[in-house]
């Protein structure tokens, strides 16, 4: 009888299985807003005299000053250029985010849930490990770009402008920034016993980088830190705008960065435990304690234990909507000032009178509010890694009733998005401050009630899907609402549909809050989301055959 | 008697013939019940309906008259719950836990937690992912014990503890029923079982298939019977005998279970002349096997 050992099989199948669901579904997704968004901005030009040309002119000013949101604006009177400054730069941050999460969740999370242990026993080295779950996210990523360049392609198809060959070497680039990411939150995750905090730490960066990038025209001195941006080389890649050739050397840098990353990422997993940081310090033995001390922090209130839980996950959430806010609000004088001298009259809208810095910062703190819905969408996977855990049936084992678990869930769940939305408007006042301007106190309060508004409502929506789902299927169903949302709200403006059907938007509920408060009826529906979802997961939870997952 | 668990027609059924089916069980205040079975037998299940995590298909059951479903927070204030599968906290230290569900109890003192903690031998500053199985079993074990409880529902309490950590939950438990609290265990330590049971309930395939304190289960079931003899042995008749069964015979020698009276097997075998006898009760792991077949893993 042969006694040579069998080989171990490669984990690629069946970690490219694990991907394969939101992978796709996350590619489509993109891939349908970039195929609706070109027709669509085409069906807008009919309109006007002039078709393209003349919207791409009146378009490109009004652009230009939101291009540290957006990424330069060029070429809009063409589909390629238009989709270029609209939606990839999003694209391209949206991305990366997701690689972040995967990046984190690939070797650390595998960690934490115990598979490592069993995949190591099983005959497959550190090294093999490491390499198959890489490919196998790389292999995703390539599906999320292939799809989204279908999309591309189908845009220009159905807009009347060819652009199989521009969209390649843009998409590309966007694959490109989405491996840089995937490498600093792989390289961050094996410094942090925490996957979200290694994925949120890397997003702070990601969206710190993105706008530092967009803006590094304006940053004098210190602009050489734009190399350290993964979106300064993808915006060297903006082929989708004519005349824009391909930079090879650009996204060279980019994948060697991945690539360097990536190696430091593998250094560390073999030269650390399973179950470890690198950087751990080894203290000094002592002796065992069993002595119990009353907590300094009261837990009597599990609103209260559970944000203490990820009090890191949250400060780095809100650390990053500051930092986005306020380098955004800063910046706000500077971009209007290269306005004024670059596009003198331009820089007047439609109404005759230019943008003032308000009317900037309203339009920025629109913006950041997807900030918080993602961290919302988060938060929602958190809930279900609860379930998952066990943790949610040690918690209802005790005399914790369902109505006071879905009550300390709201409690959270409002604390949380105050402390958001203080980030969000503390980001606003130190930019503002920064660029030595001032802002409007009963503004920065509307916006500050209105974003928790949001965070609740979605928040709310998020119980309820948990409590139906009760599985990571809830993150999935989460995200895709509020991407149906974003996108309602992007496109039918442009399609010009009837405002009934932007109704169900929350980032539509939101609206300009800084700018005057939205109507009373958005925000009863942003209230009522958070009321009705967290009451309808309470009946689903009591009334459902199980009550813990 | 007063009852302390007690449920009816109890059913939780997620197909394919999975889950619990009609229990009817009584389980009486003071005592301590055990509840075995092999694995997906239901046994989870059941502590998990009676904890109200999971919701019944049909049927009822209450725990010292409350109804597990209306009452569940009342029952849960008197009752200690030790799950099957652990919770995990990773970044918490043990102390952090039980400060949480100390403090969500209500009254609980923290010396005792300490007093605990040294008897389980558990270094509770310690982070929950640094601690091995068993270390995290004492987490819950010391959250179990850490108040007086009127009822205890352990779901395979001693899982990965060394026999040292064993005889301290034995300790524990034996004076939780000094104390006149309830014990209600599924576990797969059958001596444990042995040892702490009054009584035990047998489940098979999510149907309840024996009650009855140890004697019981002995008497209505068989003795393993091992024979030496000196001439040959006809198996066919030896296994016509009434509650024979599992005959094995070979080399002049015979084993076989035997339930009830031994009286006939001994005359079939007296021509074969005896040389010696040995028998011995079946303990419950013997019982279980026998009842349910080798595959059966209790």
């Amino acid at each position: 009888m042969s006694m040579e050992p069998t080989r171990s099989r490669s984990l690629v199948p069946w970690a490219l299985q694990s991907h394969r669901n939101g992978a796709i579904t996350f590619g489509a997704g993109l891939a349908l807003l970039v195929a609706i968004t070109g027709p669509s901005y085409v069906a807008a030009a009919k309109a006007i005299a002039g078709g393209l040309q003349t919207l791409g002119a009146q378009a490109g000013p009004i652009a230009q000053q939101f291009a540290f949101l957006t990424g330069p604006a060029a070429r809009l009177d063409t589909v390629g250029g238009y989709l270029s400054y609209k939606v990839f730069g999003s694209i391209s941050l949206i991305v990366a985010l997701y690689a972040a999460v995967q990046g984190a969740q690939i070797v650390r999370g595998s960690e934490s849930k115990g598979l490592l242990d069993l995949w190591f026993a099983a005959g497959r080295s550190r090294s093999e490990i490491f390499r198959d779950r890489v490919l196998s996210f790389v292999a995703a990523l390539i599906a999320i770009v292939a799809l989204i360049y279908l999309g591309t392609g189908l845009s220009g198809a159905l807009s009347n402008e060819a652009l199989w060959a521009s969209a390649l070497g843009q998409c590309v680039a966007v694959g490109a920034v989405g491996l840089v990411a995937f490498a600093v939150s792989l390289f961050a995750s094996q410094f942090l016993h925490a996957t979200r905090t290694a994925s949120g730490l890397t997003s702070v960066y990601l969206v710190a980088s993105y706008f530092l990038a967009n803006i590094s025209d304006s940053l004098g001195p210190v602009s050489f830190l734009r190399f350290f941006s993964p979106f300064f080389y993808y915006l060297q890649e903006r082929t989708l705008v004519p005349g824009t050739p391909f930079d090879a050397a650009a996204v060279g840098v980019a994948l060697g960065v991945a690539i360097a990353v990536a190696a430091g990422a593998w250094w560390l997993f073999q030269t650390r435990d399973f179950g470890g940081v690198r950087l751990a310090s080894i203290g000094a033995t002592r002796a065992v304690n069993y002595t119990m001390h009353r907590s300094r922090l009261a837990r009597r209130w599990l609103w209260l234990s559970w944000i203490w839980e990820q009090r890191l996950a949250l400060t780095c959430w809100c650390l990053g909507i500051f930092t986005l806010t306020a380098i955004e609000a800063a910046v706000v004088p500077t971009a209007l000032n290269l306005i004024k001298h670059d596009h003198g009259a331009l820089a007047k809208l439609g109404s005759g009178a230019a943008l003032t810095e308000e009317q900037y910062v309203a339009f920025l703190l629109a913006f950041v509010i997807v900030v918080v819905a993602s961290f919302m969408v988060t938060e929602v996977a958190h809930w279900v890694g609860d379930a998952s855990q066990h943790r949610v049936d040690a918690l209802l084992a005790h005399p914790v009733g369902q109505q006071r678990f879905v009550a300390e869930r709201v409690g959270a769940l409002v604390v949380m998005s105050a402390a958001l939305a203080g980030a969000l408007v503390l980001g606003a006042l130190t930019g503002a401050a920064i660029g030595g301007y001032s802002l409007d106190g009963g503004g920065l309060l509307r916006t500050f009630v209105t974003a928790l508004l949001f965070g609740f409502g979605v928040g709310g929506v998020g119980l309820l899907v948990v409590a139906i789902f009760r599985s990571a299927a809830s993150t999935a169903v989460i995200g895709a609402l509020l991407v149906a949302c974003f996108f309602l709200t992007t496109i039918s403006g442009l399609l010009h549909w009837p405002g009934w059907t932007n109704g169900p938007s929350v980032f539509d509920a939101f609206g300009s809050p800084y700018q005057g408060w939205p109507a009373s009826g958005s925000l009863v529906y942003l209230g009522a989301l958070g009321v009705v979802g967290a009451a309808a997961s309470y009946l689903v939870m009591n009334r459902g055959a199980r009550i813990a997952v | 008697m007063t009852v302390a668990v007690e449920t009816h027609d109890l059913t939780k059924d997620y197909g394919q013939g999975h889950g619990i089916f009609d229990l009817d069980l009584e389980v009486r205040a003071g005592e301590a019940f055990g509840f075995i079975g092999p694995n997906g037998a239901g046994k989870t299940t059941t502590l998990r309906l009676l904890m109200d995590l999971v919701r019944p298909t049909r049927g009822t059951a209450s725990i010292l008259g409350m109804d597990t479903q209306r009452d569940s927070v009342a029952i849960h204030r008197v009752t200690a719950y030790v799950p099957g599968e652990l919770p995990e906290y990773p970044n918490h230290t043990g102390e952090r836990i039980l400060d949480l569900f100390a403090h969500l109890r209500g009254g609980v003192d923290p010396a005792r937690i300490t007093a605990l903690a040294r008897r389980f031998d558990l270094d509770i500053h310690r982070r929950y992912r640094e601690y091995s199985h068993g270390n995290k079993q004492k987490v819950w074990l010391i959250a179990a014990f850490m108040f007086d409880a009127r009822l205890y529902i352990m779901d395979e309490p001693t899982n990965g503890l060394d026999p040292l950590m064993q005889q301290a939950f034995r300790e524990l438990l034996t004076e939780a029923k000094n104390r006149g609290a309830t014990v209600f265990l599924s576990s797969h330590v059958l001596p444990e079982v042995q040892e702490i049971c009054d009584r035990i309930a047998v489940i098979h395939q999510g149907h309840l298939r024996q009650v009855g304190t140890m004697s019981e289960l002995r008497l209505s079931n068989i003795h393993h019977v091992e024979v030496r003899v000196t001439r040959p042995i006809d198996a066919q008749s030896l296994q016509r005998i009434a509650g024979v069964s599992a005959v094995d015979i070979s080399d002049h020698r015979m084993q076989c279970d035997v339930a009830g009276n031994v009286g006939p097997l001994l005359e079939a075998l007296q021509p074969a002349g005896i040389v010696t006898i040995e028998s011995a009760e079946m303990n419950l792991e013997q019982i279980f096997l026998n009842e349910y077949g080798t595959d059966a893993q209790p």
